[in-house]
């Protein structure tokens, strides 16, 4: 059981991160940005490609990686979200092209790479383990932890302090005033997509490195995304991040109880109980 | 010869699915991420009917249905409490649930490896085998569901609807229960996604997860919003585009091996290509409907239209002068603002009462309260003697209490002859039962109410404009819109929020004189404005608010020459 509470906190990390990379992009720029599971597995096949395929060392993939990712977030909303906004098709609209951005991209994935799960052969310093009695994790997972909650950090830290975390959340707050006093509110956009990204590249990192890569990868993280900013409050990114953990140990502590195949959703059972039961979220969600 | 009619028979299938879909997102405007799953409801449930306890393929259809129907229901009935974008995630996470359920409850689906050897459809001892028989079978159950849908979507209920759609919370104040029309519609929907959802069981005789999953709703959203929501037409466009396409690659070399992913990577970037360029759709709303005028307008005699205004509701039977509406003692804070404290107002026939203050002070906060948009934390409003504090919105205009907003909101996708039709209380054509069980009387209060619509329109002046689109007119013609709007409601007491706001004088004048004809008429009136000249010539009795409390109540011409109190509203 001490166990299942390690790899919930290993899960929990990554929701964290990946909620609340899509939670900074929609609390933001308010785009249901669905695409951001294509960015998850451009980011993976980006590693796959670079250190298993051009053997290039591991943290020149870990750069290529994340560069991927951000070039991939940023050419959406370059491409397909500002285009589609300009025509005010509204958030129906803004959700369609999303959905189709990630149908579109994860089928030409399909098309190129073929569905069979791509792994990196190479036994790699991130495999080293770590085991005290009955728990036992890796290397890449302690890293994951760390660096999970590290960069959020740091990501709290750049949006007070900064000067482009100031206009990012002053757009979030209110956008019609944000323009008014003279904050290029595309260009916060950008910003915004490029560090949402960035840190969903983070993730995919961690993720490919233990596991492999495979076209439909990013669906799960987007959704899981979804619930995490939703049960967290947005705008909130600590609650964001804690409903993250919550959700990944629930999702592992279940398996004390539930057998394995209803592990993967659970999570969805909950987020349809708590919205049933508490729509505004976890730390009650801010008022559009 | 057999191929083509299973590509048909296909086609009909998605039509079912589109048209419903339709029903729920293209004219309710609710995003449904799980009609794939109320598919999937469908089919197993069907499946496992036949097979197991050897019903027939009728009944089995049926059962589907009412089944998918009734999981329809109990989504939607929550889904007030839960607003655009958590129903997204809502819907979402019950169509990954029943797709998880699908994959792991073996012991009835089987799994990945679905339900095999389901029964053919036999009716009435006829068996049908190859799929071109079937095609006359499922071309007969399309044209059943597809009527269903259009009926249901070209009726006053499909009005409503449409209003939802537009904007939920202008329907909730002309006096519509949103929820019941949330919750039949998701049940109409459903229960037509189930009924398909037995058809393609019994068609391939095979059904497995994988026909029932989150890609599948999505291509169901595609085909909707391809073809052209709100349009039934579209929907059978939708499904013959993103069923036939994909079909179509079969005969490209080559392609044999990658049909999914080619038939998602196409079907992915015409909703791409359509939102940025096309988003109507390729038959969009409007087409073939009342954007021509089929009939010269009936010029309708004076007398009618004052007959109609002058309709007292049968609740009254006040007498002239005793007040209608008391307020007493309201509170409401939000967070740690008090927004309103202890207000109080009385409001009479006849009557029309001016409510004044500087901005921020809590006017619209009061007409909130009072009209059941929010509840006071203290205090009570009274409806001619009838606690009514807590009722719901649309339970006040039944009772003939009726607001308009600040922002105007009218329908501005809708004509401004479907805003006013929309307003007029108790159609049975919002019934579903009456409209397919009534079909006669339902085309007869449609006509009348045309004419009463048209005549609330003159009244207005604005009946030359009845077959335009409301977002098409100027910002007084949608004020006119929203009053016209607002007594087809055929309420008697009227709360107007800044009516005259943003507009220029000759129209604030025209205002006036329809406000004022309207207390002669015999109905209560209250008015927030900041307009005081038009606050002079409409009211004898007026109430300054300040920082939710009331300062003083007397005439206009008191209150204006009063120094403390020009203090306050132009500040030091």
């Amino acid at each position: 059981m001490l166990q299942l509470a390690v790899a919930g906190i290993i899960w929990g990390s990554l929701y964290a991160l990946v909620g609340v990379s899509w939670g900074l992009i929609y609390s933001t720029t308010r785009t249901f940005h669905f695409a951001h599971g294509l960015t998850f597995t451009l980011a993976a096949y980006g590693v796959i490609l670079s250190h298993g395929f051009f053997h290039l060392p591991l943290f020149v993939s870990f750069g290529l990686g994340l560069l991927v990712a951000v070039l991939c977030g940023c050419s959406i909303e370059f491409l397909v979200y500002r285009p589609v906004r300009r025509r005010s098709s509204g958030q129906l609209g803004i959700f369609l092209s999303a959905m189709g951005t990630l149908v579109l991209g994860e089928s030409l994935i399909q098309i190129f790479f073929t569905p069979t799960p791509r792994t990196l052969q190479i036994p790699d310093i991130s495999d080293i383990p770590f085991s005290y009695g009955t728990i036992f994790f890796t290397m890449a997972d302690l890293l994951l932890v760390l660096v999970a909650w590290g960069i959020l950090s740091v990501l709290e830290l750049y949006l007070s302090k900064s000067k482009a975390g100031r206009e990012i959340r002053a757009v979030r707050s209110n956008p019609e005033l944000a323009t008014s006093v003279g904050i290029r509110t595309e260009k916060a956009f950008l910003i915004t997509f490029a560090i949402g990204s960035m840190l969903m590249g983070l993730g995919s990192f961690f993720v490919t490195i233990q596991s492999a890569a495979t076209p439909h990868m990013g669906l799960h993280y987007v959704l899981m995304a979804f619930i995490a900013t939703f049960l967290g409050g947005v705008g909130k990114d600590w609650g964001i991040a804690l409903a993250g953990l919550a959700m990944g140990l629930v999702e592992n502590l279940s398996l004390v109880i539930l057998p394995a195949h209803y592990k993967y959703i659970v999570v969805f059972a909950l987020m349809f109980g708590f919205l049933l039961m508490k729509p505004e979220g976890l730390l009650g969600a801010r008022n559009r | 010869m057999d191929y083509l009619a299973h590509i048909i028979n296909m086609v009909l299938i998605f039509t079912m699915l589109a048209s419903s879909l339709n029903l729920i997102l293209g004219y309710g405007g609710m995003a449904s991420m799980c009609h794939a799953a109320l598919f999937g409801i469908g089919g197993y449930a069907s499946a496992i009917l036949t097979m197991n306890l050897g019903y027939n393929f009728l009944v089995g259809m049926i059962l589907a249905a009412v089944l998918s129907g009734f999981i329809g229901v109990l989504l939607a009935t929550p889904s007030l409490r839960i607003h655009d974008e958590y129903l997204i995630l809502f819907t979402t996470a019950f169509q990954m649930v029943i797709w998880g359920l699908l994959v792991s409850e073996i012991w009835i689906t089987n799994g990945e490896t679905g339900l095999s050897a389901i029964p053919r459809a036999s009716v009435f001892g006829i068996q049908f085998l190859k799929p071109i028989s079937y095609l006359l079978l499922i071309a007969v159950l399309a044209a059943l569901f597809f009527l269903i849908c259009w009926k249901v979507s070209h009726s006053p209920f499909g009005r409503v609807l449409r209003c939802i759609r537009e904007d939920e919370l202008s329907t909730r104040s002309i006096g519509k229960n949103v929820l019941r029309f949330k919750v039949l519609t998701f049940m109409v929907g459903g229960a037509i996604a189930g009924g398909a959802g037995s058809i393609l069981a019994h068609y391939n005789a095979y059904i497995n997860p994988v026909s029932f999953n989150l890609d599948a709703s999505i291509l169901m959203i595609a085909m909707v919003v391809l073809g052209g929501s709100t349009n039934m037409f579209g929907s059978v466009v939708g499904s013959l585009l993103l069923v036939g396409i994909p079909e179509m690659l079969r005969f490209v070399p080559g392609t044999a091996t990658l049909i999914a992913p080619l038939r998602n990577a196409i079907f992915g970037s015409l909703l791409i290509f359509f939102i940025l360029f096309r988003p109507q759709g390729l038959i969009p709303e409007h087409v073939g409907r009342l954007r021509v005028r089929r009939t010269p307008l009936p010029k309708l005699p004076e007398e009618e239209i004052l007959a109609l205004l002058k309709q007292e509701d049968p609740a009254k039977s006040h007498g002239i002068g005793e007040p209608v509406i008391e307020v007493k003692g309201i509170r409401k804070s939000f967070g740690g603002i008090q927004a309103v404290n202890s207000f109080s107002m009385s409001l009479s026939p006849g009557k029309v009462t001016t409510l004044i203050g500087p901005n921020g002070c809590g006017k619209t906060t009061v007409f909130n309260l009072v009209s059941g948009f929010i509840s006071p934390d203290e205090g009570a409003v009274y409806l001619r003697g009838k606690d009514v504090t807590n009722r719901q919105p649309h339970e006040l205009v039944k009772l003939g209490l009726v607001r308009s907003w600040q922002d105007v909101r009218v329908f501005r996708n809708m004509s401004v002859l479907d805003n006013v039709m929309a307003a007029i209380p108790n159609q049975i054509g919002e019934r579903l039962v009456a409209i397919f069980f009534r079909p006669r009387r339902v085309g007869r209060e449609e006509r009348q109410n045309t004419r009463m619509a048209l005549a609330y329109l003159e009244f207005v002046g604005l009946a030359e404009k009845a077959y335009e689109l409301a977002g098409e007119l100027s910002f007084a013609e949608q004020k006119q819109l929203s009053l016209a709007r607002l007594i087809a409601t055929g309420g008697s007491i009227l709360l107007f929020d800044e009516p005259a706001s943003g507009m220029d004088v000759v129209s604030t004048k025209n205002m006036q004189k329809m406000i004022l004809r309207l207390a002669e008429f015999g109905k209560t009136i209250c008015v927030v404005e900041h307009n005081l000249d038009l606050v002079k010539e409409l009211s004898d009795e007026s109430i300054f608010m300040n920082q939710g409390e009331v300062i003083r109540k007397a005439r206009p011409e008191e209150l204006m020459t009063d120094p403390q109190l020009a203090l306050v509203y132009f500040g030091g």
